[in-house]
């Protein structure tokens, strides 16, 4: 915790700092350099006594209808060298709240960015991930209308970047732009569930991104590959794991159970598309996606989300509807073979281990929301939104459980954040 | 007395024509090629889609400060975005390092410079501040 606030510290006296380079990068001498940022202030009330809110994997929950003031909040901190017309580099630091919190994991970005010609663009070094349409912004709350992406989609991308690179290729198509962009590398995350932490690492990731654009239009489509590169079993059950290898054959079924809690090797793939409308007082957004794996104990995963926005002066009032479903029913271990003592307890324990384990990662969920954004100024925005989160039995993979909840619930979430840019 | 009237009148109405909003124009260096831009060239390379001219130049993009009036009417005239509305858009490009925006200039006299100064240089000023010394290639009304 310490750790988190001298870091916070050191953010916050870099952007004091950078103020007078703020106003040299205005002249046209100091072109080459440029200092940015980003920050929300925000507020987050929700979760029950076993369900905790929270923003993704990467943090713990916010539970019994607590107010949170640093599950939403982050400040960030954005250094562009331009060296010439062809190369750029760019480096950006947020502070956030993550269970894992050094400068290695407060790192976004730090690539070079190559204009090979006009149309063709490398960037290497560590990259957002472009596969959903705010995917590489998540952090950056003044950009986009809702106080935080939609839950229901953007909480099974766990990681914030890729350590590798890209290539991208734009050109006016039609009324508006086309561009496709490559991107290949590796990435890693540490999880909290459950007052435990997980490292996971991921590698390779291949995603392939295709949008269309012009001032009316966005659409993006999308296909990620991404493989486990971590132990032999899904990160979280490995102790587990190792006590079911141990049983030999006194309990058959478990060999089916382990084959499911197996990850190295496997594959996840994302299929996604989204849609962007923005006539003159409208904003109307949808994405939708598909996710699918061999690793048995994630399963598949269909989400998606729709919000409809209305500009009113500097203000402007939204809906939106998100889904999240799990594509296979929920599986149910039997239970563990008589054997009798001394082993009986030890096989009935690790029967209801499997079933947690299994039932951990289900996710049935969907949430309305309303809101209201407020542009005060040029650079400031308010925010605030009401979700109400329909929880189905054993589908909270979504949030930081304390246990597996046995019946349907429902929780409201509240949220208020002043997001601003400098 | 009719004459005076008369001479009243027409100078009444020449200061209110002098205070009517003043169209704007986009402009760049003499020294440049491009004769004209498109109101899709222009959308194009304010919104950081386009960062170059025809002849292959990467473009030195200026803008006013927020809060000038300039710049409020550009963008409403021309994406019908309000100031707020194009940094939410600037900020997605900036952060994610797609694209930067344009520099920020201090007033219309430092833009009319700087474009006067530098070949690659694209501004719009409003058009009563044209002087003669920079090239007009398109229009925003």
């Amino acid at each position: 915790m310490s750790r988190n606030r001298s870091f916070i510290t050191l953010i916050c006296s870099l952007t004091l700092a950078s103020v007078p380079a703020l106003s040299l990068a205005d002249t046209i001498e100091q072109q080459h350099f440029r200092i940015s940022g980003f920050g929300t202030l925000g507020a987050v009330k929700s979760g029950d006594d076993i369900l905790g809110f929270t923003q993704g994997l990467y943090q713990e929950g916010v539970f019994d209808g607590d107010w949170s003031y640093k599950s939403n909040s982050n400040l960030g901190l954005q250094l562009d060298a331009t060296f010439n017309n062809r190369l750029s580099a760019t480096f950006q630091l947020v502070a956030k709240e993550r269970v894992e919190n050094g400068l290695e994991e407060s790192l976004e970005w730090a690539f070079l960015r190559f204009r090979a010609t006009q149309s063709v663009t490398l960037r290497a070094g560590r990259l957002g991930p472009s596969n959903f349409m705010l995917s590489d912004y998540r952090n950056i709350g003044f950009a986009y209308l809702w106080v935080r992406p939609p839950t229901e989609f953007y909480n099974i991308l766990s990681f914030d970047y890729i350590d590798g690179m890209d290539v991208a290729y734009s050109t006016p198509l039609g009324t508006g732009t086309a561009s496709a962009k490559f991107q290949v590398g590796k990435t890693s995350s540490t999880f909290a569930r459950s007052d435990n932490r997980y490292d996971v690492n991921i590698n390779p990731i291949y995603l392939g991104t295709l949008v269309w654009e012009n001032d009316l239009w966005q659409t993006q489509a999308s296909v990620a590959l991404i493989e486990f590169d971590s132990d032999k079993y899904v990160a979280g059950t490995k102790e587990l794991a190792q006590l079911l290898e141990g049983l030999g054959g006194l309990w058959p079924a478990s060999e089916s159970y382990l084959e499911g809690m197996k990850s190295d090797g496997r594959h996840t793939r994302y299929y996604s598309f989204g849609i962007a409308y923005t006539p003159e007082n409208w904003q109307i957004q949808s994405e939708m996606s598909y996710i699918d794996t061999n690793v048995e104990l994630y399963g598949s995963l269909r989400t998606g989300y729709l919000s409809v926005g209305r500009h009113i002066g500097p203000t402007t009032a939204y809906v939106m509807l998100a889904k999240a479903e799990r594509g296979e029913d929920r599986k149910t271990i039997e239970p563990a073979p008589t054997v009798g003592p001394p082993l009986q307890p030890l096989l009935d324990v690790l029967q209801v281990n499997t079933q947690y384990v299994y039932d951990a990662t289900q996710v049935n969920q969907q949430s309305a929301s309303l809101g209201l954004r407020w542009n005060i100024l040029y650079n400031l925005a308010a925010k605030t939104q009401w979700d109400r989160t329909w929880v189905e039995a054993y589908g909270g993979g979504f949030w930081d459980q304390k246990a597996i909840p046995t019946e349907d619930t429902t929780i409201d979430t509240f949220t208020i954040n002043l997001n601003y840019v400098f | 007395m009719q004459k005076l009237f008369n001479i009243v009148m027409l100078s009444i109405l020449l200061l209110v024509a002098a205070q009517a909003p003043a169209g704007i124009v986009v402009i760049v260096n003499n020294e440049n090629p491009v004769s004209e831009l498109s109101k899709r060239e222009i959308i194009d390379i304010y919104m950081g889609r386009n960062l170059y001219f025809s002849d292959g130049k990467l473009a030195l993009r200026l803008d006013h400060p927020p809060t000038s009036g300039e710049r409020e009417q550009f963008y409403q005239t021309l994406v019908k975005k309000s100031v707020a509305q194009m940094n939410a858009y600037w900020a997605k490009l900036l952060f994610t390092g797609r694209a930067s925006p344009p520099l920020l200039m201090g007033d219309s006299e430092q833009l009319l410079d700087t474009v006067r100064n530098n070949r690659n240089a694209i501004g719009y000023i409003e058009e009563s501040n044209l002087d003669g010394s920079v090239k007009v290639v398109g229009r925003v009304d």
